[in-house]
């Protein structure tokens, strides 16, 4: 038995991942333990949960892998400002002093906070380090159903990294192409969040939801100014425009007199313009991504893709990628971000520094819940402690319930199993609710989720009964391909368009299942098999067989600001502070007007911005 | 103080630096476009050996 601790850490989405013999035993992101929204902080609690999924009395793992290479990365801090001096020193005086104090001796720092964690782990020159892009092509092709698959993956920036290709076999991995900093796919998409007023890092998908609204009338300046594009789907960007090598913002002036507008302040209206740069981006990404997997198609001859890296977290762009055809399947890393590094890592170091072997169907992911599970009578012993009320009931009778509630137009808190790892609530840690409702995206994003959206949400949909809701051929159990909602479900449309308001289109009935519809009839798919959540799949069939419909609007677990949640006692606390009727955790039934008036808390007055 | 330590540094030493390599035509970013039919570059296959045990 071999066990390999992975780590990702120090600049966002920290986490831990475990595995044995090449098999993913456990993995979650250190954002949910403490509670801070993609902590970027030594992962100590991620790791100490990892561990305790050991089998035997010995938790220590016999390696210990670190994502990336820091040393690189400082390299190429400094040959950034070698190029640009005498500009950047905004940046150079904001970031050298954190090197000089911290990053530099990461391999001291990691050391000493392992052996906090187990003396025995405190060995510096134990430690072991990956490189970022071979983590996240690790953690895209051996986790994948396939025996060999072309690899491609693209982030914001790893070391020098940017974009990477290359070809898995068995237990081979081979990158052989890549595209460095300052070219970067992750960054350009990252500068029209920033310019559009959202949050870097976590706003671009805000902005690929904003792109339907908008038509990509911007897509062929950036393609002449920003972007030079080759056929084969490499590509250099215009540094002229852009101010993240010597700056502490995305874009400078010269982007904005290019397109004709400052960023737009996170509180002012959302226009027409922005979702024109929405499109606009989001179309040029697509472009990107396609031509390099056809390049990658034509080049290795491999029938299947795996993908990872923050952009494979772009949906839309994966199932034009699927569509296109120059692969037949493709698979996607569920935690495609940084987060999913620290699997990638471990994977990495089992396969390609002690040759372990790798079987196809063993070790394949078919999941993503490798978190923290409850047992029922920790989840009961939990909620006592916390003053709920609660009822225990069999599960059928949860279900029945549940079902019930869903269908009476309630939203419900579905708190079950292990907790997902990677950006989406898969129905363990999940908000649901009736998708056929008009209202609902707008009642649950208001009064629960307390944020406006223009997303509709993702629906989850029993596998069997997808291609009956959707135009979808193959299995999204991540929710990280789209598809058109089936054309027998959709409703025709009045165009109503209202020159104000661009995101008022989000109110207009398009199809049977309103809430989770987007503007272009698209959706965000996830399909759920009995195989992979069975409790969930229980509870999709028990709402169909109310009320015909096998889809549920499936949300996130949490309010604005705040991380998933992770516990029986987050879980408690978030129901309180929102208008949920009810909450089911396990065989627990919580209903709000049961519970302690003293015990709602006002989330409303204290939630940190989205 | 520490702002012009910074500043010193910055403008003092890195800077002159800077200008005489890309006086000598050093591009480390490839900053320039390209006629080319490709900008991706080759991983060495030495690479793929990944040294796991550097931190660099």
């Amino acid at each position: 038995m071999t066990s390999i601790l992975g780590i990702s850490d120090l600049y966002h989405d920290s986490a831990a991942a475990l595995i044995v013999d090449g098999r993913v035993v456990a993995a979650a992101q250190e954002e949910r333990f403490t509670r801070r929204k993609q902590d970027a902080a030594f992962p100590e609690q991620s790791i100490r949960y990892v561990l305790g999924q050991m089998d035997g009395s010995e938790k220590r793992p016999d390696h210990v892998v670190f994502y990336e290479k820091p040393f690189l990365k400082f390299e190429r801090l400094l040959e950034t400002y070698l190029s640009f001096a005498p500009r950047g020193f905004q940046s150079f005086r904001t970031a050298m002093p954190i090197w000089g104090r911290e990053k530099l001796f990461q391999r001291t720092l990691l050391a000493k906070a392992l052996a906090k964690i187990d003396p025995d782990l405190g060995d510096q020159d134990r430690l072991r380090f990956s490189d970022h892009h071979l983590s996240h092509a690790a953690s895209a092709f051996y986790p994948s159903p396939f025996e060999e698959a072309a690899v491609l993956t693209m982030d914001g920036v790893g070391e020098w990294t940017t974009t990477s290709a290359g070809i898995g076999r068995g237990r081979t991995l081979r990158i052989d192409r890549e595209i460095n900093f300052p070219h970067s796919l992750g960054l350009l998409y990252a500068a029209f969040t920033y310019h559009a007023g959202f949050r870097v890092n976590s706003g671009e998908y805000k902005l690929m939801g904003l792109a339907p609204y908008g038509e990509p009338r911007y897509a062929q300046v950036i393609l002449d100014r920003l972007i030079d594009l080759k056929e084969d789907g490499s590509f250099r960007l215009d540094q002229s425009y852009f101010n993240y090598c010597t700056g502490l913002t995305m874009t400078n002036a010269r982007f904005d007199a290019l397109f004709g507008r400052a960023p737009r302040d996170p509180d002012a209206p959302i226009e027409t313009f922005h979702t024109d740069m929405a499109a606009s981006v989001q179309q040029v990404t697509e472009l990107a991504v396609t031509r390099m997997a056809r390049d990658l198609a034509r080049r290795t001859g491999m029938r299947n893709l795996c993908l990872a890296g923050g952009v494979a977290l772009n949906c839309v762009a994966n199932a034009k990628l699927l569509r296109d055809g120059a692969f037949r399947e493709i698979w996607v890393q569920p935690a495609a971000g940084d987060s999913g590094g620290a699997l990638g890592a471990a994977l990495a170091f089992w396969h390609l520094e002690l040759g372990g072997e790798r079987r196809t169907e063993a070790h394949a992911m078919r999941d993503a819940f490798l978190g923290p599970a409850f047992a029922q009578a920790d989840i009961e012993r939990a909620l006592t402690e916390a003053g709920a009320h609660f009822d225990v009931l069999s599960p059928e009778a949860v279900d029945d319930l549940a079902a019930d509630a869903l269908a009476a137009g309630q939203a419900i808190a579905w708190f079950q199993g292990r907790m997902e790892f990677g950006p989406r609530a898969l129905g363990n840690r999940s908000i649901l609710a009736d998708p056929r409702d008009p209202d609902m995206q707008r009642r649950l994003n208001l009064k629960t989720k307390f944020r406006e959206s223009f997303r509709p949400f993702a629906p989850a949909v029993l596998a069997e009964d997808a291609a009956d809701w959707f135009d979808i051929g193959s299995e999204s159990p991540f929710m990280l391909f789209t598809a058109p909602v089936a054309a027998h479900r959709r409703r025709p449309v009045e165009p109503a368009a209202d020159a104000d308001d661009p995101l008022a289109a989000l109110q207009t009935v398009r199809s049977e299942i309103p809430a989770v519809t987007h503007v272009d009839c698209s959706a965000r798919v996830q399909t759920v098999t009995h195989a992979q959540n069975p409790r969930f799949h229980a509870l999709l069939s028990a709402f169909k067989k109310r009320t015909g419909c096998p889809v549920l609007a499936n949300t996130s677990f949490n309010v604005r600001g705040e991380p998933i949640v992770l516990s029986p006692q987050d879980a408690f606390r978030c129901f309180m502070g929102t208008d949920l009727d009810l909450l089911v955790i396990g065989d627990c039934v919580l209903q709000k007007s049961l519970q302690d008036p003293a015990k709602l808390c006002r989330y409303v007055d204290t939630l940190a911005p989205d | 103080m520490s702002l012009l330590i910074m500043g010193i540094l910055f403008y003092a030493v890195v800077t002159p630096f800077a200008l005489v390599l890309r006086a000598f035509g050093r591009d480390r970013l490839n900053l320039k476009r390209d006629a080319c039919a490709s900008y991706w570059t080759e991983r060495d296959a030495g690479d793929d050996a990944a040294p796991f045990d550097k931190p660099y």
